[in-house]
Formats: structure tokens, sequence, C-alpha cells
């Protein structure tokens, strides 16, 4: 706080406390940014360039997830892109400065919608696999 | 602090008002403005391979994947790559300040970063342009 004196006046007029949204947040959302630059090439690849020519259909997605190389590489891009997806909405909302207990309740339906949306990213690469999904919703 | 009439008046003319805007300012509010479309289309994505896969939409993959391969979604995927060129460019621009390199000349690191995204979505263009004209290369 003591450094507000020495703000530009135009700053310091709308300048408040940053939102304490964790160093390590901001850490992993650069770590997370720089793997997705590789996953998200890799999943381009994979997707429309691996097989000249050839459509994306059921048979070959699913043939292809029969290797675990495949299903752990989707399932990190899963993680890592949901990580920094939802990361940085959280840091856009925390960046119009929502009071402490707003910001504690955001986190947690922010993390909520997170995980389900891991479970439901994971329940679509169960069908290519084994044919079935573990649930249909 | 309180927001009294005086500064919500002043607050127009710094340079936090838009237009006032430098390429600083820009290339941070269009990372956050790309990255909201991306984190939007992510859920959409994985809500429509989710469903089809595991039959909940009662389209099929291989149905779904047709309807996606029309003109109208391929323009749109060319808008996709924009975004996605934008902000995985300016991203690694953001990484690089944090490293500390190239902070001192971020407006050309910027400008070359955003050519190099031009060059590739005209890339991706001239690569999906013949699926949206109807005229896919030659499949084996």
């Amino acid at each position: 706080m003591a450094t507000i004196e020495k703000l530009p006046q135009h700053v310091a007029e709308v300048w408040r406390p940053p939102a304490r949204t964790g160093l390590w947040s901001w850490f992993i959302q650069r770590i997370t940014g720089a793997l997705l630059v590789l996953f998200i090439i890799a999943h381009f690849w994979v997707t429309h360039f691996a097989v000249p020519g050839e459509e994306i259909t059921f048979s070959g997605v699913s043939s292809r997830l029969q290797m675990g190389f495949f299903v752990v590489l989707d399932s990190a891009l899963l993680a890592t892109v949901i990580y920094h997806g939802l990361n940085g909405v959280r840091n856009v909302i925390f960046d119009f400065n929502p009071g402490p207990a707003a910001r504690t309740a955001i986190s947690w339906v922010v993390l909520i919608i997170g995980l389900i949306t891991f479970v439901y990213g994971v329940n679509a690469l169960v069908p290519f696999i084994t044919g079935s999904p573990i649930f249909s919703l | 602090m309180i927001r009294t009439a005086r500064t919500r008046e002043r607050s127009l003319n710094t340079p936090l008002w838009p237009a006032n805007y430098r390429t600083g300012m820009w290339a941070w509010t269009l990372h956050r403005i790309s990255g909201l479309a991306l984190s939007g289309y992510l859920i959409v994505h994985i809500i429509v391979i989710s469903s089809s896969a595991s039959g909940a939409s009662g389209m099929n993959f291989d149905k779904l994947l047709a309807q996606l391969t029309q003109p109208f979604f391929l323009v749109l995927d060319l808008l996709l790559w924009a975004a996605v060129l934008y902000h995985a460019l300016n991203g690694i621009r953001v990484l690089l300040f944090d490293a500390g390199i190239g902070a001192r000349h971020q407006k050309a690191v910027f400008w070359g970063f955003m050519t190099v995204a031009v060059l590739a979505w005209i890339g991706g263009l001239i690569l999906i342009l013949p699926f949206i004209l109807g005229q896919p290369p030659i499949r084996n």
C-alpha cells in the first residue's frame, strides 16, 4: 500500500489493491500457457495432418485411441486447457475487483466447473476406447 | 476509494480509457477478449464432441463431423484460428517479458509476432479455402 503515493495521479484515482489470485496460479497459468502451445500444435497435427487426406471418423479416432499414448496426450491437453481457460476467466473476473467473499465463492465455482468439464471431457474419450460411454447426458 | 463525479470525469482522459490505449494496452485487452472467446469455444467444443460420442445428442460422431466440415463452420474455424494465433503468440510475448527478454522493445516484438500470426493465418486460409469452396484436394 506504500506505493500508492508514488503512482501517477490518474492511476492513483482508480487504483485498488490487486486481487490476491495467488502467485502459484499466476505461475501455473504461465506453465500451462507454454504447454498449450505444444499440446495444441500436437492436437492439430494428429487430428488434421498426421494421416494425409484422412477424414476424421469415429473408427479413425477409435483406432488411434487404442494407443495409450494418445489417451494420455488428450487427457493432458484436456486438463491443461481447462485450467488455463477457467483460471483465465477467473483472472478477468477478479480484475473487476469483487470483494473477498465473492472471490472465494468465484474460485470455488470455477473449480467445480473445471472438475465437471474434465469428467465430461474424459467421458468423451471413453466411447472411442471401449465403444460405450461411462455415462450419457 | 470512493468514486466521485470528479474522478469519473477525470478518468475519461487517462491512459486507462480505451481511446488513449497504445500498443501494449490493446495487446492486453485483445488477449483478454480472445481468451474469453477461446474459453467459450473450449466448453462448446467439449460438449459437442462428448455428447455426439456418447450418443446423448442423438447425433453420432461421423454425422457431426460431416456437419462441422460444411463451409459455414469452416469460416468459423478461420475465426477460431485467428483467435488461437493471436492468443498464443501474444502469450509467448508475455512469457518472454516475464522472463526478462525483449520488454524494452515490446512494440517491435508485438508487431513481429503479429506478422507471424498473419502469415500463419494466411497459411491456414490457403489450406482451408478449397474445402470452403467445395473443391477439396484429391484424397486417397
